[in-house]
């Protein structure tokens, strides 16, 4: 049970903050960084803590922008125009990634996988294929094979969606699932449709129970109920995926994270804050929705003291750290069978601060920030518990 | 299989070819007839004629691999193989087996009742059987008449292995056909359903599961009206899930892996063997 940070652009500064220590595994960047430059980083990642490193090879979405995979020793030259239903052709990539990975001295490796046009069940069984096939190749070491499990939020439309993959990656028993998913919620956005959370939450809860422990990649504050549905481990990148991970993702490298703008991640209200609605709620006499539970990190006593005393110096950093900083200290604190109780708890007393909000007419800057991810959230939850997997 | 036999004539000459005395009909099947014959030093063995115009060669070929590869008490021994040409040009795959003669589980059954504790011993020895089968062969037809014993033994046998499934190879079953081979009553969601991949040993668990639903409450698990047993197939198609009266009776008896066992998903079964006989002790 580990909280992993996920790698992005310009995020080597984030390895080792004091205050972040929760984190205790990290997901490599391969589309950020090039080979050369991970076998630099790594050591110093090392003399900073004692990391779980996992290489994720990055290949899903490869016809487009590839950043640095190029400078991957497995990044296959022929990808353009090569059979990839081809098992040699994976062997022989899954051969050179086995070799880049026992040179960066890794502790993991994924599976690398493609997105499909259709997720159907002869794609996961080639995923199977793929995954056996390195295990094989890192059968000799102590390198952890891992299982990468792509999954279209879209298509977990019910939970015998989640089950039907659940049972085709269970066949081969992977020790580590890396559930990647995949979805068209624009930025800044919370996953708003009960079915796929629920689906999502099956998804976790049934490969844990059969033996596949589960690591959850590029999560948001939907993270809880990850925990809930009892997912050993969750992934988060700095930007607290403001990009999620959708198909274009890779496209926007470029622009050095998009032009990001510094949020608050409060937990009472289990929603990104601009500065404008931290000023707010404590001009309202909301002050005590502010900084609930681990929200109330080092980082937020930091951010409220430079409004203070430097209103006009930025405060990009310090709002990454104060969610990332909330985000791994969340998650060892569901690390517990008592999790689906505790989230529960959670949305419930989020609720009713949102309407409390609502009927003092505070209303936050961006329109859609009212909440209404809370109520399917629970429905979620709810139909889960009751599911009794 | 209790029809008449049709080969009698052909299996005679197989039996003299072979030095075997004095065949006698066994039983039939719908590809083949089996017959019991003595050698010269008075050992019994099963003779199995299969009619190659009645059948998928590769079929039978990939029955006799699989049968070789696995070195188990647990599954019928093949002691050796040929082909006969009748004097009517027909063509016959011929298996010599072990001969079980202490009778299947379904002469069993028409004798009397198991005990829970047999029923348990019986399940814990077909899952071994299973288990012998890792890591790639599916049996998929795991039934009653299919399960055999030598004489005064207690411990099961798998048998026929007409249909086995080498999960290291090409499915023989087109991925169009609406529903896989299989006894339907027998059969897990996935087999009932075609749904090549999500078949693996846990389909074989299904398959004993409701063997030992019908030991146990002389019912189909998933079976819902006692007037209705074949309404139980449809449910399995569609995944319902086991009946609330199975689940309390199980509950009831203490074995709540007799539950876990018939789950529609294969993820929601045992994940491997040894997992499931610690269960059931």
């Amino acid at each position: 049970m580990a909280a992993y940070l996920q790698m992005g652009h310009d995020s080597e500064n984030l390895v080792g903050v004091s205050g972040l220590d929760g984190f205790t595994g990290l997901v490599l960047s391969p589309v950020n960084r090039s080979e050369t430059e991970l076998s630099k980083h790594l050591p110093s990642f090392r003399k900073k803590g004692r990391f779980g490193v996992i290489l994720d090879p990055q290949l899903y979405c490869p016809q487009s922008e590839r950043g640095q995979l190029s400078n991957h020793r497995y990044f296959p030259r022929d990808l353009d125009t090569a059979d990839i239903s081809s098992p040699k052709w994976w062997q022989n990539l899954i051969k050179k990634l086995v070799a880049e990975a026992q040179s960066l001295k890794v502790d993991g490796v994924c599976s690398p996988v493609v997105l499909p046009s259709k997720y159907s069940s002869e794609y996961y069984v080639s995923s199977c294929e793929a995954f056996s096939m390195l295990a094989e190749g890192l059968s000799v070491g102590s390198i952890r094979p891992i299982q990468s499990v792509c999954v279209s939020l879209k298509d977990l439309a019910e939970p015998n969606d989640a089950l039907r993959i659940a049972s085709i990656i269970s066949s081969r028993k992977p020790p580590l699932c890396y559930i990647v998913i995949e979805a068209d919620t624009p930025p800044r956005q919370e996953i708003e449709n009960a079915s796929n959370v629920l689906s999502l939450m099956v998804l976790v809860s049934a490969l844990e129970k059969s033996g596949c422990a589960t690591l959850v990649s590029h999560c948001s504050s939907e993270m809880l109920l990850l925990k809930a549905a009892g997912a050993s481990s969750c992934a988060s990148g700095k930007f607290f995926n403001l990009r999620r991970f959708t198909r274009s993702r890779f496209d926007e490298q470029q622009d050095a994270g998009g032009g990001q703008l510094p949020y608050w991640f409060e937990q009472g209200l289990l929603a990104f804050l601009r500065r404008a609605d931290i000023e707010r709620l404590r001009r309202s006499g909301f002050g005590d929705f502010l900084k609930v539970g681990s929200s109330g990190n080092t980082f937020a006593d930091q951010i409220l003291e430079q409004f203070v005393n430097e209103p006009a110096k930025a405060w990009l950093k310090l709002s990454w750290c104060q969610y990332l900083a909330w985000f791994c200290l969340v998650e060892r604190q569901l690390s517990v069978p008592e999790a689906p109780a505790i989230v529960s708890s959670w949305l419930k007393e989020a609720e009713q601060r949102w309407e409390q909000l609502d009927a003092k007419d505070v209303l936050l800057e961006e329109r859609r920030n009212d909440g209404r991810w809370i109520r399917p959230w629970r429905q979620a939850l709810g139909d889960f518990r009751q599911l009794g997997l | 299989m209790s029809d008449k036999p049709e080969l009698t004539e052909v299996a005679g000459l197989i039996a003299r070819q072979l030095g075997f005395k004095d065949p006698k009909f066994c039983g039939k099947g719908s590809f083949k007839e089996t017959y019991q014959a003595e050698d010269r030093t008075g050992h019994v063995v099963a003779l199995k004629l299969v009619d190659r115009t009645k059948i998928n060669v590769e079929r039978t070929d990939r029955e006799i691999e699989a049968l070789k590869r696995c070195n188990s008490l647990r599954v019928a021994k093949v002691l050796a193989t040929t082909t006969f040409s009748a004097p009517d040009k027909r063509v016959f795959d011929v298996v010599v087996e072990e001969f079980f003669d202490g009778g299947s589980l379904e002469d069993r059954l028409k004798v009397g009742h198991l005990t829970q504790q047999e029923v348990i011993e019986l399940v814990k020895g077909l899952i071994l059987a299973v288990k012998d089968l890792q890591p790639s062969l599916v049996h998929r037809d795991i039934k009653p008449a299919n399960i055999m014993f030598r004489k005064n033994q207690p411990e099961p046998v798998l048998v026929d292995f007409g249909i086995v499934r080498d999960l290291s190879q090409t499915s023989l079953t087109a991925s169009w056909w609406p529903s896989g081979p299989g006894t339907p009553f027998f059969s897990s969601p996935e087999q009932l359903t075609n749904d090549k991949a999500l078949i693996d040993w846990r389909s074989d668990q299904f398959a004993i599961g409701v063997i030992a639903s019908l030991l146990l409450t002389g019912r189909h698990p998933y079976q819902v009206d006692p007037a209705n047993p074949n309404a139980a197939v449809y449910a399995v198609s569609e995944r319902r899930g086991p009946s609330p009266d199975f689940n309390a009776a199980m509950a009831q008896a203490g074995l709540p892996a007799i539950i876990k066992m018939v789950q529609p998903w294969p993820v929601l079964r045992f994940g491997d063997p040894d997992t499931l006989l610690a269960a059931l002790k």
